[in-house]
């Protein structure tokens, strides 16, 4: 016998041999209509409730999923304009180290020495002394 | 809407007024629309409840679902699907009282494992399938019993049975194959093959 074959077997003997339930007591819809009637309803308005944690999920949701979507977009963007700034004030304030190190390495070595030339500031090393220093 | 009480006895229930309607008229507070409403699921209502286990105290659970329902109406979003939200709160009364009686009931399984096996003739043959059939599903574990009852003996689709149990479908139907095969061997044990 297939499987579906003995499903249909048991199926058949459980609805046959089910059984009844129990009659209900005569006063119980006079019971219940009784209870009914003392009894507060639900307010309609509360089923809009459920409506508050899901904005409070997608909210948080779409929040991090822009934020991780905004990394990976700006930051290259952000890079090029630091070195661009970088490249362009460098010329300004030192312009004959900017020709002697306009190279393709040059970005490094500028950031290298824009580094170096604001540590000298913060330990109270004054323009001069540093220009004097470093020829 | 008018009132049904105007409209016909609370003893007819016509089958040509629909759920939508009663409900409708119930939430504007016609507690004979209420009646018509009980008096056409009470009995599927109590079956159910009888059917998932819980015998004692029958017509106070039929009385909790009802009064659940009355409650909850206003909060009812689509009237056409008042059937399956009423067997979904059936299921929670009947899962509320297993809770509940948890202790109990196994209690009452061990007596009843314990009980001698009576002899019976030709003429208690029904009664003693119908008292096979209550002990198979009792000894079923109730997640697999309300599957296989909602299913085998309700006759409900499977996916109203999800949505009633608020279990994917795949998990309804992995229960009734467990359910099934349990029933089987179960009243395979008992002597009887199927």
């Amino acid at each position: 016998m297939s499987d579906r074959e003995d499903d249909l077997t048991l199926i058949e003997f459980l609805r046959q041999h089910q059984g009844v339930s129990p009659s209900p007591a005569p006063d119980l819809e006079a019971r219940i209509m009784k209870s009914v009637a003392i009894c507060p309803r639900l307010s309609p308005q509360r089923r809009y409730l459920w409506l508050i944690p899901s904005a409070i999920a997608v909210t948080s949701l779409c929040t991090w999923v822009g934020y991780q979507l905004f990394i990976p977009f700006t930051a290259p963007v952000q890079t090029a304009e630091v070195e661009t700034f970088w490249t362009e004030n460098w010329e300004i304030v030192f312009p004959e180290l900017t020709s002697e190190y306009m190279t393709d390495s040059s970005t490094t070595l500028l950031a290298e020495e824009w580094l170096y030339y604001n540590t000298s500031l913060e330990n109270g090393v004054s323009s001069a002394e540093l220009t004097t220093y470093q020829r | 809407v008018s009132t049904l009480s105007e409209q016909l006895p609370a003893e007819d229930i016509n089958p040509q007024i629909t759920d939508s309607y009663l409900i409708k008229c119930c939430l504007q507070e016609d507690k004979q629309s209420f009646s018509l409403l009980y008096k056409r699921y009470q009995q599927k209502v109590r079956s159910t409840l009888y059917r998932f286990g819980t015998h004692a105290n029958l017509d106070d659970l039929v009385q909790e679902v009802f009064i659940r329902v009355w409650k909850g109406l206003p909060r009812l979003r689509q009237s056409a699907h008042f059937s399956t939200w009423l067997y979904r709160i059936t299921w929670n009364v009947a899962t509320d009282e297993q809770r509940r009686w948890h202790q109990l009931y196994n209690q009452r399984q061990v007596l009843t494992q314990n009980l001698p096996v009576i002899p019976f003739n030709s003429q208690m043959e029904e009664i003693h399938y119908q008292d096979l059939v209550q002990r198979s599903l009792q000894t079923l574990s109730f997640d697999h019993r309300c599957v296989l009852v909602l299913h085998d003996l309700e006759e409900r689709p499977q996916k109203e049975i999800a949505e009633i149990l608020g279990i994917p479908v795949g998990t309804v139907k992995s229960r009734l194959y467990h359910a099934r095969s349990y029933m089987r061997e179960y009243l395979k044990q008992q002597g009887l093959e199927l």
